[in-house]
């Protein structure tokens, strides 16, 4: 599948500052990409260079196909950008702002009233079309400016931060939306601090820090890249040194160290090797009643790769 | 009518349609709009009822004072705070993201303006028919006061525009508004003036020319100034990679034209060359701040304006000094210094030919009665007698004044030539006028520290050097070059040598690329790689 948005190389310098080095990844239609990394990577530059709002000292950037360098304006057609920082007209009403973008979008006559109708549906906007925008809250800006980023159909969404500063219902109903829209194919770039969120509705990630890609696939395979050995969590009813013991002697197990009333262990090899350990345990006569694979989630993978080093 | 009503609801620009929302529900216009009908109706009672014969002139002029407050101060003001909220409210961004041109979102806040100037012009309408009512007033030259009124506005609205897209920086933006203000306080005041003048001279008659003159120079040049800072406007909302100089230079052309074309109809008219070469002097100061923005732009054509250069060879050369970048720009400070010094110098010629100073025709002396008339060759030996009083009557001027152009625009182009940070080149473009005013004061200081006044020829006052355009160019205006300033003169002739002889290589480099560019364009499209899309 070729990739909706494809990041070649850019780098963005601010003097002799360089904010954003090297940085490639691409984003298949159809995918949630997370893109994180700590204030100051790079992360913010990079998706304004994505959506043409600035310009790359070198590399390029394609959406859909088209160069942002070659031809801005059509690469702007196939792209939605959601800043974030929102914007907002004074004396406007939601219909109004929404109204006005899908007039500037250049949609027409009923094509304009469909795309209206559908996405103040899609963010269930439909009850608040004619609230003034200064009455509403922050989540409901965050659909309204979602709603505004939807109205041209792009194929290409970035969203910059779309979460922060939304509360715990607010952030679950923008993560329906953000899946319901990767499900219609889009191909989604999202930045976000809150790595929980992501690691629940992004295919993959990319880590940025001090400018320079640090990780770049799913989860999963940046987690074998960071820890190729599997860890594992076994307990024990009451039997803490003959578990210890045993699993010291098996051959190939590395680093028993005590966690919440058990042990963690590493296992050189696949998943075989850790099933044959949990039999040697048995065998011995070790009541095992807890032997899980310990979970890795993206805070791990984030902290594991990062510094907290700005630039 | 309501589908056809729908459809041109459609197509109106949908900047012009939010703006006049806004503007019609914000608090400045309702207050400036309130106030100044407010202030009209109560004007014109008291004058109604404190004379028994109310003048028509006057109550004009009243109400034209009230009205200029929306036309000159709100309504720009307006425009002003529009389009820099486009950033403060961080909504530019999404504008520009939009499918909009930036064109069509600077027409849109113009045609806001433009809507606002209207319904002002309509609510003062019935004042004005009132004061015409009245008698002593001249009902054309009211219409085309009016008329000009509703050019002025909207030109004054988009300078305003320009100006306030100038930064992104809120507090700069602030220092700007003060500026604003302040400018358009004055325009206020001085179109008031203007027109109690005219309306109280009764302008608009056969004997009245220069009046009509003077007011479309004024919409001459309300529409240049206007439409410079249009583009200005659309140039700060257009994307980095896009032709970002062309339509810049294009106006910059247009206004020299404008300034040509006045400059051949105030000859036409018994103008004497003094007035020619003040024009060109003029025209030539008036080029300077856009060509030093021209000659301080980042070298390299952009890889989307390289994809556009003509592919036919002459077609590029001719358009080279309109393309962007800083060596194209020195360009089109040559093309236009060689169309002013050729405009007016065929102009001058001109003049030359009108008057009688310079004449093809024998002159004929009639002897004593019954002999025959002595024939005596011409006076003057066609062109270059005319080219030889030029040059002892303005040419020096221009020709100075070019030179001192040179000088302005060398060194702080030189001082970027390497650069891409855009703060070094707004700092080089305003050491343009760093160097004017120093270049006057420094040895003003140094002659004056050294020995006091001076005795050197040409050189008697610490004020008068080489690098003071005032004094040089008020010697030159009457004197061939080496009469009275020679010292002046050839220092001035050696620094504008070395300057133009440092800014060609650049020129040159810039018109290499640019056959580069047209050369790359033809091979890719011998084998076969379409041309781009828009």
């Amino acid at each position: 599948m070729s990739a909706a948005l494809e990041v070649e190389g850019i780098t963005r310098r601010f003097g002799d500052h360089v904010a954003v080095r090297d940085v490639a990844f691409t984003v298949e239609p159809g995918r949630i990409v997370g893109f994180i990394g700590p204030n100051g990577a790079g992360k913010t530059t990079t998706m304004r260079v994505c959506s043409t709002l600035d310009l790359p000292d070198a590399g390029d950037v394609r959406i859909a196909g088209e160069s942002i360098l070659d031809e801005p304006r059509l690469a702007r057609q196939r792209l939605g950008f959601m800043p974030d920082s929102y914007g907002a007209y004074a004396a406007t009403s939601v219909s109004e702002y929404l109204d006005f973008f899908a007039r500037a979008y250049g949609l027409r006559g009923e094509r304009r009233r469909e795309a209206l109708r559908h996405v103040t549906e899609f963010t269930s906007l439909d009850e608040l079309l004619d609230k003034p925008m200064a009455a509403l809250s922050k989540g409901m800006k965050q659909r309204l400016c979602l709603a505004k980023t939807l109205l041209h159909d792009p194929s290409v969404l970035i969203l910059d931060e779309p979460a922060a500063g939304l509360d715990p219902r607010a952030r679950v109903e923008l993560r329906e939306l953000v899946k319901a829209l990767a499900q219609q194919g889009k191909a989604i770039l999202i930045s976000s601090h809150i790595l929980t969120e992501l690691s629940e509705m992004c295919d993959g990630v990319v880590v940025i820090e001090r400018g320079k890609v640090l990780a770049n696939g799913s989860v999963d395979s940046i987690t074998r890249q960071l820890k190729p050995h599997v860890q594992t969590y076994v307990r024990a009813l009451g039997q803490d040194g003959a578990l210890e013991r045993t699993l010291k002697e098996q051959p190939g197990v590395d680093s028993v160290r005590p966690h919440k009333g058990g042990f963690v262990f590493t296992a050189d090899g696949d998943e075989t090797a850790v099933a044959r350990v949990l039999a040697a345990l048995v065998a011995a006569g070790v009541a095992v009643v807890e032997f899980a694979p310990e979970s890795v989630n993206l805070e791990d993978v984030f902290l594991e790769l990062t510094r907290g080093k700005v630039q | 009518m309501s589908a056809f009503l729908t459809r041109i609801g459609d197509r109106l620009n949908p900047v012009l349609v939010k703006e006049v929302r806004q503007a019609l529900n914000g608090r400045l216009f309702r207050i400036g709009y309130g106030l100044s009908l407010l202030a009209a109706l109560c004007i014109a009672m008291v004058m109604v009822m404190s004379s028994e014969q109310p003048d028509g002139a006057q109550l004009s002029v009243a109400m034209f004072g009230c009205m200029g407050v929306s036309l000159f101060a709100f309504i720009p003001f307006w425009s002003f705070l529009s389009m820099g909220g486009e950033w403060d409210e961080n909504t530019h961004d999404l504008l520009v993201l939009s499918n909009l041109s930036p064109r069509r979102i600077v027409l849109g806040k113009l045609g806001a303006a433009l809507v606002q100037s209207l319904v002002s012009f309509l609510a003062f309408l019935p004042f004005f028919v009132f004061a015409f009512l009245l008698r002593g007033v001249n009902l054309p030259t009211l219409l085309m006061l009016l008329g000009a009124a509703l050019v002025v506005s909207p030109c004054a609205a988009l300078v305003a525009i320009g100006i306030s897209s100038l930064t992104t920086n809120r507090f700069l933006r602030v220092l700007l508004m003060v500026g604003v203000i302040a400018g358009l306080i004055v325009l206020a005041i001085g179109a008031v003036t203007f027109v109690g003048y005219l309306l109280f001279t009764g302008f608009f008659t056969p004997a009245a020319s220069e009046q009509l003159l003077v007011l479309a120079v004024i919409l001459t040049v309300a529409l240049v100034v206007g439409g410079f800072f249009g583009e200005v406007a659309c140039v700060r909302l257009a994307h980095a990679e896009e032709n970002r100089s062309t339509g810049l230079r294009v106006l910059a052309l247009a206004g020299l034209a404008g300034m040509v074309a006045w400059t051949a109809y105030g000859v036409s008219q018994g103008a004497d060359l003094d007035f020619v070469s003040g024009m060109a002097i003029a025209a030539q100061w008036l080029l300077l701040l856009p060509c030093a923005h021209f000659a301080i732009e980042t070298e390299p054509l952009g890889r989307r304006v390289a994809r556009q250069v003509p592919r036919n060879r002459l077609l590029a050369l001719l358009a080279t000094p309109l393309l962007p970048g800083g060596g194209r720009g020195l360009l089109f400070w040559f093309a236009c210094e060689a169309l002013v010094l050729g405009g007016a110098t065929l102009v001058a010629t001109q003049v030359h030919g009108a008057t009688g100073a310079w004449s093809r025709a024998p002159i004929m002396i009639t002897g004593p009665a019954g002999t025959a008339p002595t024939v005596l060759a011409p006076p003057t030996i066609g062109l270059s007698g005319a080219l030889d009083a030029w040059w002892n009557d303005g040419l020096w001027s221009v020709l100075a004044t070019g030179l001192f152009c040179a000088f302005y625009l060398a060194v702080p182009t030189l001082i970027v030539r390497r650069t891409t940070s855009p703060m070094r080149r707004l700092r080089a473009r305003l050491s343009v006028l760093l160097l004017f005013a120093g270049g006057i004061a420094l040895p003003a200081l140094v002659l004056f520290l050294q020995s006091g006044p001076r005795h050197l020829p040409g050189w008697s006052d610490p004020w008068e050097h080489a690098f003071n355009p005032f004094w040089l160019l008020d010697e030159a205006w009457n004197d061939a070059p080496f009469d009275v300033a020679p010292l002046g003169t050839f220092t001035l002739l050696v620094v504008a040598t070395i300057a133009l002889l440092l800014l060609l290589p650049r020129a040159r480099r810039g018109l290499a690329e640019v056959a580069a560019a047209s050369a790359e364009r033809r091979a890719r499209e011998r084998k076969g790689d379409a041309p781009p899309a828009s």
